[in-house]
């Protein structure tokens, strides 16, 4: 278990964008994963069947968002709590061209920010990417490809408005 | 202060300390301009892991939440095994009192081949449910 905990951490932290409550998103794919375990016949390798899982956690945390999103009027306080605002100590660690990357990357659409942080953070080959989401090979190209075009044209429109007040 | 300008070289190599919070004013006004470098930088960043720690006593937390999980799934098997004693009971009972239990054993005497399927099914299903309750066990062992 003690070898899977950080990828289970910050793959949570990149899909959610967010550093608190990780814990207890955390938890629950241990846990899904201890009760799925009994019915696992070893087709796949562990760690693809555990990233399957944090992918799951994490979609049903953005669903959740969502859906008090539309219960709640939105006002700062619900925005807050969707995007959560991370702690200043990180903000100041990060470069300005990160943060600005990560709320794009919150943008995009689940299965694109899934593939893009597969393939970059996790270094995952494009075989497992299709073994982990159940996806044809072409579907996660396409994706890759798309999402890292729309955060090229979020980077460029950035770096315009940087360069006059940068 | 003019920004100095970058070659792409010299822009590649800024690109790591830049992401880890140097400010370099001049790398982005290279990256405005230069379609590959900023490639790179985004390509870089999205390798650099999101900074997380696992929290201290993590594992006990989570371990000590599993006997409850286990035990649940102990309970659902349980259930099981009370439903189909139960419904194997009442068909018992509806047999010897409604008298067809006679007329079942004189059927099922004179035709062996019914005995010896009826015992294989439930031979199998014995081993099923012996299976299942190892399973079980060594899970919750784990």
């Amino acid at each position: 278990m003690g070898r899977y905990e950080p990828m289970v951490f910050r793959m949570l932290a990149r899909l959610t964008g967010q550093r608190e409550g990780l814990e207890d998103l955390a938890q629950e794919v241990f846990l899904r994963l201890y009760r799925a375990l009994p019915h696992f016949r070893g087709m796949a390798k562990v760690s693809t069947f555990l990233y399957r899982i944090v992918v799951n956690v994490a979609n049903d945390e953005w669903r959740r968002r969502l859906e008090s999103q539309r219960l709640v009027p939105i006002d700062d306080e619900a925005l807050a709590r969707v995007h959560p605002v991370p702690d200043p100590e990180h903000l100041l660690q990060r470069s300005e061209f990160r943060k600005v990357l990560e709320t794009a990357m919150e943008q995009l659409p689940e299965r694109d920010r899934t593939i893009l942080i597969l393939y970059y953070q996790e270094e995952r080959s494009y075989k497992e990417i299709v073994e982990i989401l159940d996806l044809p090979m072409g579907t996660v190209k396409t994706h890759l490809f798309r999402a890292r075009e729309r955060l090229k044209t979020a980077m460029k429109e950035w770096l315009v408005t940087c360069k006059t007040k940068c | 202060m003019q920004n100095e300008v970058l070659s792409c070289g010299e822009a590649r190599r800024r690109i790591p300390e830049y992401l880890r919070g140097e400010p370099c004013p001049s790398l982005l006004s290279h990256l405005a301009r230069c379609e590959a470098c900023l490639e790179a930088c985004l390509e870089t960043a999205l390798a650099t892991p999101a900074a997380t720690k696992v929290p201290e006593g993590f594992q006990e937390r989570v371990l000590g939440q599993l006997p409850v999980a286990a035990s649940a799934e102990m309970r659902n098997c349980v259930w099981t095994l009370a439903a189909v004693a139960v419904s194997f009971a009442a068909l018992a009972l509806r047999l010897w009192y409604g008298g067809e239990i006679f007329v079942f054993a004189a059927a099922v005497i004179q035709r062996p081949a019914i005995l010896a399927a009826s015992a294989g099914i439930e031979t199998v299903l014995a081993l099923l449910w012996l299976w299942r309750a190892l399973e079980a066990a060594r899970s919750m062992s784990q």
